[in-house]
């Protein structure tokens, strides 16, 4: 399976930006990480031939980056920060919260697919610590009823269909 | 006390409490917006350096260098074997990573021009025609906000070809980081950019040599970028007298952790640890026990040494560093073994793994505070731990390594009272505490 | 054309390389400016502008050897490893080695108490997780963390944590010839650079960051180039180990001998590792002119047909239509008396004869069999004919030709066999193991001489043999072979033969006096 053709316009637009042609590998990848959900081995191999990069460097650099998922993971990614402004304030109270609300422990997925949860580091939320993103969104001066109650919306957004983390989006400007 | 700076004015957070900071509109109406910019276009490049470097503006993001003296290190007219020119690119900085740190995502949501406008007058001061703004990855709320302004500069002819009819160009162009501390690191930030891995290079070659895409490069942090139009506009004296000797201007400082009002304050640098923690509403939930002054990697202070003084020299007497100017407190409920443990799970987390000492002591060193949290620490790892840190500062590519032993070593020398009671009780549970949720699931969200 | 000889030189003690950099001359002209000088320990070295400090120490061979991981000297400059570590005065930290150019004036120490403590901390950091494998590791003996560690490490370690295991890597076939045991691994990354750098593939790749960081291979297809051998040589560590070798001996039984390989017309130079008198493996010598610090798998492994036990090591005499061992004395007389009536004989020497052997052949044959004798040389492999035929196969190593010779025997004046083949009655092929094997007549009467084996034998099934001359293999004998670049390679036995072969001389001189 080749790269979308989708990928390839929005990479295209942007190489004239870019001195090499190397430079336009991270926002492949995200490009990727954003249309699939994951990066997998084939979608390496096609970046890479899109590019004219060897395999081995796509995965060295898909794999250097927290952000880029090797793995398939829920449809809604909640991450939150344990990180010291936040462990301050509570974040693993957060996390206990989250993690008994939707049955899973850190780095597991629950069974429907929905829901992924993790720890990440610092987001550069402190001053409104406790903080997570769900997706792309950042939720910011936590509690466990602010927290229980984003994520039942979330539950009731993926049951109508609806998309859930993506708030940022509305523009479709790249990036 | 209160500042009783008559200098001081706020340089980059006047406006931003009122509704529609961020737009190109109400920075041309209500800040004078890219005026610091048509003055510079009538300069000449090293008057505009000169400016800077009288103004004593040192750069934001941690190291604190003389921003000045950064452009001047760049080469003038420089060419390759073939005698072409080489382009010059200048570099945002906007990868925040520090824990403790959020200045910079304030200045991108409330004032982006701010920023944009000094990045067009560093590049004009340096030579550049072209800009990147390396942010990280996860801000994508951040991102397009900038890129709203960007365009709307772009719109408005601030940015492009014959910016306001001087000739200049310059253009900027965002790029997203993916999830790495390390590229905050000005070459790990350069190997980034070029679609690497985002592992520090060997210097030298510096960066003002060999940087992005191996032309001569200058990186520098948001803030600082967004201290520059106050200094052309205002001239490097009023800029100069806000602070100290060999530091000028204001600083944004970040507090959080036990405050009753965290967030960024932007502030003169006479005030004291404790004269900003009153500003902050006071210490929350306890009484004051320690204070980590500049972000992660500054050593750990503890409640009475909060007296010194938050410029660069003074912190440095102190044993500490300015940093970041992420100022995280933490109350006497904190058990400051735990605390540290949090901070050193962190860079185990983030070494890029090049170095030797760096890759294996983080592990190391977040392997065994564990040990003691848990019950199987001896007196010998105090001791040891000093050692450890002994073989990893200055003696790796980057400062990585000296960051890391910065929390571990300031805890065991200050708090040392904490370790011994751990290992003698037999860790957490040994002195009737709950172990923290986080740390049971260490290496879960690796 | 013969335009420079060389002797393969013994090698020292380390396994991967030697720098025979020659040291650097100043020009004696009165206007060519003096060339910069750096001391180091005390003595000053001039050098080239450009050259690091290691490079400067390396040449003059200053002290004992700067310790090293990740540097190589074929290989791009890495700086990771942090072992180099030099003191430099007025430099406020330690400077790597490996990647400070060298500056006029500059004083370097390269043991003082700054340094040593260093290498202490890097060695112990290193040993942290390194698991106790010395016991069932093949690199004991020749592994560069075990000799550091001995030099520089601490006495004793204070790491009490449970060391990182990789579960699925800890006995894991990269390919045919090469496993990896990532928990050895010290990170140096020579290999990720190797592939990328040297041989140009990209196959291998170092995924995750950190104390995660793990060696795996780019894709599904595995190691494909065709230097995997490369990696297990300077592989500090044993973590890259070749499958050939594994567990089959320790390195300190094994005697080393200089040598040439003989798997193609390249010549790398090698190091034959034998232990009473079976070889165990080849590795490559540092040659500037022929290998660099390289050699091919093909040939890394061609030592194999030296000890296959189908090789023919005893004199073969066909009695009764099948062919019997015998001595050299009674098949040599058997087949004189065969040939005595046959109007032509032809001598056909393979391209993968020695100079001296093909020498002695072509001036001697004809009066020691008391018939004319005509003498031809014969390659064959790939299609190649003679040495204008040759190219590279790659961009490194790898020759179309795959005989040693090929050029020493154009330098002899013996022409090459015609492609219609040999008209005579008798044909005597005389080869080593490499190069082809003509094609026959089936009036014709053969026989064999030199490094032939049974299976090679079955597949002449519709031959009429006559007889079978055992010989030396390359590695059992002194001679010399002129490469593809012309480069005269001269080489003394690695190992001594055990077996019934004789060398050339010594069957010519029995031809000679029987009748």
């Amino acid at each position: 399976m080749a790269l979308p053709e989708k990928i390839k316009k929005t990479i295209d637009s942007i190489r004239h930006q870019f001195p090499t042609e190397q430079a336009l590998l991270l926002p492949a990848l995200h490009e990727v990480q954003n249309e699939f959900g994951w990066v997998s081995m084939e979608s390496m191999k096609d970046i890479g031939e899109f590019l004219n990069l060897p395999v081995s460097k796509v995965r060295e650099v898909a794999s250097f980056y927290t952000m880029y998922r090797l793995e398939p993971a829920g449809k809604v990614d909640i991450q939150i920060c344990t990180n010291i402004s936040c462990w301050l304030n509570g974040a693993d109270k957060m996390v206990e919260c989250a993690s008994r609300k939707l049955g899973i422990s850190v780095g597991e997925t629950t069974k429907d697919g929905n829901f992924t949860l993790s720890q990440v580091e610092c987001l550069a939320a402190c001053g409104t610590a406790p903080a997570m993103m769900l997706n792309e969104d950042y939720y910011e001066n936590l509690t466990e009823e602010s927290l229980t109650q984003l994520l039942d919306k979330a539950k009731a957004d993926l049951l109508a269909g609806k998309e859930v983390g993506k708030e940022t989006r509305k523009d479709g400007v790249w990036p | 006390m209160m500042y009783n700076n008559e200098h001081f004015e706020p340089v980059i957070t006047p406006n931003v409490t009122k509704p529609g900071c961020e737009t190109l509109d109400f920075y041309l109406q209500n800040e004078n917006g890219y005026k610091a910019l048509e003055k510079t276009l009538k300069m000449k490049p090293a008057e505009v350096v000169d400016e800077v470097k009288k103004s004593n503006l040192r750069g934001r993001g941690g190291a604190g260098f003389p921003t000045g003296m950064k452009w001047s290190f760049m080469p003038a007219n420089p060419v390759d074997e073939k005698g072409n020119p080489k382009p010059k690119y200048l570099v945002c900085n906007a990868d925040e990573g520090e824990p403790g740190t959020f200045k910079d995502r304030l200045i991108f949501t409330k004032t982006p021009h701010r920023m944009i406008e000094g990045m067009i007058i560093g590049g004009f001061a340096i030579g550049s025609n072209k800009g990147f703004v390396y942010i990280r990855g996860e801000w994508h709320k951040e991102i397009r906000l900038m890129q709203k302004a960007i365009d709307d500069a772009y719109a408005k002819g601030f940015l492009g070809k014959n910016i306001l009819g001087s000739g200049f160009d310059f253009d900027l162009v965002i790029y997203k980081g993916a999830g790495a501390y390390i590229c905050g690191e000005e070459t790990a930030l350069l190997n980034s950019l070029e679609g690497k891995r985002g592992e520090p290079r060997l210097k030298p070659p510096f960066p003002a040599q060999v940087g992005a895409y191996g032309m001569p490069s200058c990186v520098n942090n948001v803030e600082t970028f967004a201290a520059v139009p106050y200094i052309i506009s205002k001239g490097w004296e009023k800029y100069a007298k806000m602070g100290p000797e060999r530091s000028g201007g204001t600083r944004l400082i970040c507090v959080s952790g036990h405050v009753n009002k965290p967030g960024v304050y932007e502030l003169p640098m006479n005030l004291s640890i404790n004269d900003i923690i009153d500003l902050a509403g006071g210490v929350k939930g306890g009484k004051l026990k320690a204070v980590i002054p500049g972000g992660a990697s500054a050593p750990m202070l503890r409640a009475d040494e909060c007296h010194c003084l938050t410029d660069y020299d003074s912190l440095a007497k102190a044993g500490t560093m300015a940093g970041s100017g992420g100022l995280i407190v933490m109350n006497d409920s904190v058990n400051i073994v735990e605390a540290t443990y949090t901070l050193l799970k962190f860079y185990e987390h983030e070494s890029c793994g090049q170095c030797s000492q760096c890759r294996e002591g983080s592990h190391w060193l977040a392997r065994m505070f564990k040990r003691i949290l848990d019950g199987g620490g001896t007196q010998d790892d105090l001791d040891y731990i000093a050692k450890i840190c002994s073989n990893m500062a200055g003696q790796t590519i980057c400062a990585f390594a000296d960051a890391v032993t910065g929390p571990a070593l300031s805890s065991v020398r200050k708090f040392r009272g904490e370790f011994e009671e751990l290992i003698m009780r037999g860790g957490l549970k040994g002195v009737g505490r709950v172990e923290s949720f986080s740390h049971k699931l260490e290496g879960a969200h690796v | 054309m013969s335009n420079t000889t060389h002797e393969v030189k013994k090698s020292k003690v380390d396994l991967n390389y030697s720098s025979a950099l020659k040291p650097v001359q100043s020009d004696p002209s009165p206007e060519a400016k003096p060339l910069p000088k750096v001391t180091i320990d005390g003595k000053q070295y001039e050098f080239k502008p450009g050259d690091t400090i290691m490079q400067v120490a390396e040449r003059y061979k200053v002290h004992e050897e700067i310790p090293r991981y990740c540097y190589h000297p074929g290989m791009p400059i890495a700086g990771t490893c942090r072992m180099c570590t030099v003191e430099v005065e007025k430099a406020p930290k330690l400077m790597t080695s490996c990647s400070t150019p060298a500056a006029d004036g500059m004083v370097v120490h390269t043991r003082s108490e700054k340094v040593m403590k260093s290498r202490t901390g890097v060695m112990e950091f290193l040993l942290t997780n390194h698991p106790l494998d010395c016991p069932v590791c093949d690199k004991a003996g020749e592994c560069e963390l075990q000799d550091y560690n001995f030099e520089y490490g601490p006495a004793k370690s204070e790491f009490k944590e449970e060391k990182r295991v990789f579960e699925d890597a800890t006995t894991k076939k990269l390919s045919e010839k090469i496993t990896l045991n990532m928990n050895r691994c010290v990170h140096c990354e020579r290999c990720v650079r190797f592939t990328d750098d040297v041989t140009k593939t990209n196959d291998l790749v170092m995924v995750n960051r950190g104390w995660h960081k793990e060696l795996d291979v780019a894709d599904e297809r595995g190691l494909v180039n065709d230097y995997q051998g490369c990696l297990t040589d300077f592989c500090p560590v044993g973590a890259l180990t070749m499958n050939d070798f594994r567990f089959k001996k320790r390195s300190w039984f094994l005697t080393k001998k200089p040598s040439v390989c003989d798997r193609c017309s390249k010549g790398c130079n090698i190091e034959v590792h034998s232990d009473a008198e079976v070889i165990y493996r080849y590795v490559p010598i540092y040659n500037e002119k022929v290998n660099g610090h390289w050699m091919c798998d093909e040939g890394r492994l061609s030592y194999n047909d030296f000890v296959n036990p189908t090789r023919v090591i005893s004199p073969l005499m066909n009695y009764q239509n099948k062919l019997q061992s015998t001595s050299f004395e009674t098949l040599i007389r058997d087949l004189k008396a065969k040939i005595k009536d046959s109007a032509k004989v032809d001598l056909v020497i393979g391209t993968d004869a020695t100079r001296e052997e093909a020498s002695v052949l072509k001036d001697k044959i004809s009066q020691v069999l008391g018939k004319n004798t005509s003498v031809y040389s014969f390659n064959g492999t790939n299609g190649v004919a003679d040495s204008s035929q040759d190219k590279k196969l790659d961009h490194l190593l790898k020759m179309k030709d795959l005989t040693p010779n090929t050029k020493g025997l154009e330098e002899l004046k013996i022409s090459p066999l015609p492609s219609t083949g040999s008209e005579a009655d008798v044909v005597i092929v005389f080869r080593n193991g490499r190069a082809s094997i003509p094609q026959f007549k089936s009036s014709q009467k053969v026989i064999l001489w030199g490094v032939w084996n049974l299976e090679e034998i079955k597949k002449l099934s519709t031959v009429n043999i006559l007889g079978v001359l055992p010989g030396l293999a390359t590695v059992e004998k002194a001679g010399s072979f002129i490469n593809t670049d012309g480069i005269v390679q001269k080489f003394l036995p690695a190992i001594n033969h055990k077996g019934g072969a004789l060398s050339v001389q010594q069957v010519v001189n029995i031809m000679n006096t029987v009748n």
